[in-house]
């Protein structure tokens, strides 16, 4: 499958778009008006359905919604993608994933895939940083978890181990840097499969949402708060993980010292609760079933006596 | 525990089976539970349990729990308990 053609920020701001305009997240309104002259539209309206081309500037979220909207409203009309945070992978995916009523709707297909992805790496500096930490935590989720799969071929661990050992350099920082090994992580994981951090995930975002309506916990949030404990329960229950770390050349001390850093105690006391209470749907889900590790039943005691501090 | 009440064990939390569910010659299609995302589970978790890594021809061919013991014992993982 095609993969979008990457701009640079400047090729954008010189394109002929023809009727355009931009959806943003307000977050970006002032930097978007700086460098880039077609109407701005915010995440609370929808864009016309008689344009040429709709540029997005956003995170995952917006950035799914746009390929959607495109999809059922404007198959004609040529997406650009400006991606503000990395982790998602939705710039350079055919899938996109939309929260309806709480539940999780999946589109695939050629038609979701962007035209055009464009680097903004001074995007990347403004981001405050519980949302840079989170969105790390959420590209090394799908690293390890993609590279650890049970259904990962040869090939498919080699890169993701590549991935591994970049990430061990890359601090956990605003560094436009994250964007590439952010859209190899999702590529790598998109070809195996990801494990349990994802179906935790899944299952709390709707089930937090519902509990607490003034704190929003989102995907990366829950992704990157879980990333340790999950991690840890894998190396007690398989001797895979040490195998493949030792087999691949991965710096097992440093990962561990890396993803405790992600772990937040405020984000996982207010999910335990939940996890507790829908245990038996994150067995079921499917992220869960290709874990690394078999998953069981009894496993939620793990979580509960926080074992792994 | 014994490799029966291993294997039970085992299946049963894999497939989200009742205890009273189980049975040794349960079937792959008279089980819902039993797709192809627990085919994956069954062998990550015969290999955590056995210590036997089954290929995934192996994995994809089992067409019930017979068939698991049939493969293990092939393996000398003795079921004559």
């Amino acid at each position: 499958m095609n993969k979008p053609e990457v701009w640079a920020l400047e090729k954008l701001m010189k394109a002929d778009l023809g009727k355009s305009a931009i959806w943003i997240r307000p977050r970006w309104r002032r930097k978007v008006e700086e460098k880039l002259s077609p109407p701005i539209i915010e995440d609370s309206e929808e864009p016309p359905r008689d344009l040429d081309t709709l540029v997005v500037v956003g995170g995952g979220i917006l950035i799914d919604r746009a390929k959607v909207w495109r999809k059922e409203n404007a198959p004609a009309t040529k997406l650009i993608v400006v991606p503000s945070i990395w982790g998602s992978g939705a710039e350079n995916s055919p899938i996109a994933i939309l929260n309806v009523a709480d539940k999780k709707v999946i589109y695939m297909g050629s038609e979701f895939l962007p035209d055009v992805r464009v680097s903004w790496d001074e995007l990347a500096k403004e981001l405050p940083a519980f949302l840079v930490k989170n969105a790390c935590g959420d590209v090394w989720a799908h690293a390890l978890e993609g590279f650890l799969s049970p259904v990962a071929g040869d090939a498919v661990r080699d890169e993701l181990a590549l991935v591994v050992k970049s990430l061990e350099s890359l601090p956990v920082r605003n560094d436009p840097a994250w964007f590439e090994i952010s859209a190899r992580a999702c590529a790598g994981q998109a070809k195996s499969s990801v494990g349990l951090v994802h179906g935790i995930a899944h299952t709390l975002e709707g089930a937090m949402k519902r509990k607490y309506a003034g704190e929003y916990v989102g995907h990366a949030q829950l992704c990157a708060a879980y990333l340790w404990p999950v991690f840890s329960l894998n190396m007690q229950l398989s001797p895979k993980v040490d195998t493949l770390f030792e087999q691949y050349g991965l710096d097992k001390p440093k990962i561990v010292g890396v993803l405790k850093g992600f772990f937040d105690g405020h984000t996982y006391d207010l999910g335990l609760p939940i996890l507790q209470e829908n245990w038996q749907s994150v067995l079921r889900d499917a992220s869960t079933r290709t874990n690394c590790a078999l998953i069981r039943p009894a496993h939620i005691s793990y979580f509960a006596s926080r074992k792994f501090e | 525990m014994t490799n029966r009440e291993k294997l039970k064990a085992l299946l049963i939390d894999i497939l989200l089976l009742e205890d009273s569910e189980f049975r040794f010659d349960l079937m792959r299609k008279d089980i819902e539970t039993w797709d192809s995302l627990a085919i994956v589970a069954i062998g990550v978790g015969i290999q955590e349990t056995f210590g036997y890594h089954m290929t995934p021809k192996e994995a994809v061919a089992l067409k019930g729990v017979p068939d698991i013991i049939n493969t293990l014992e092939s393996k000398g993982i003795s079921f004559d308990e």
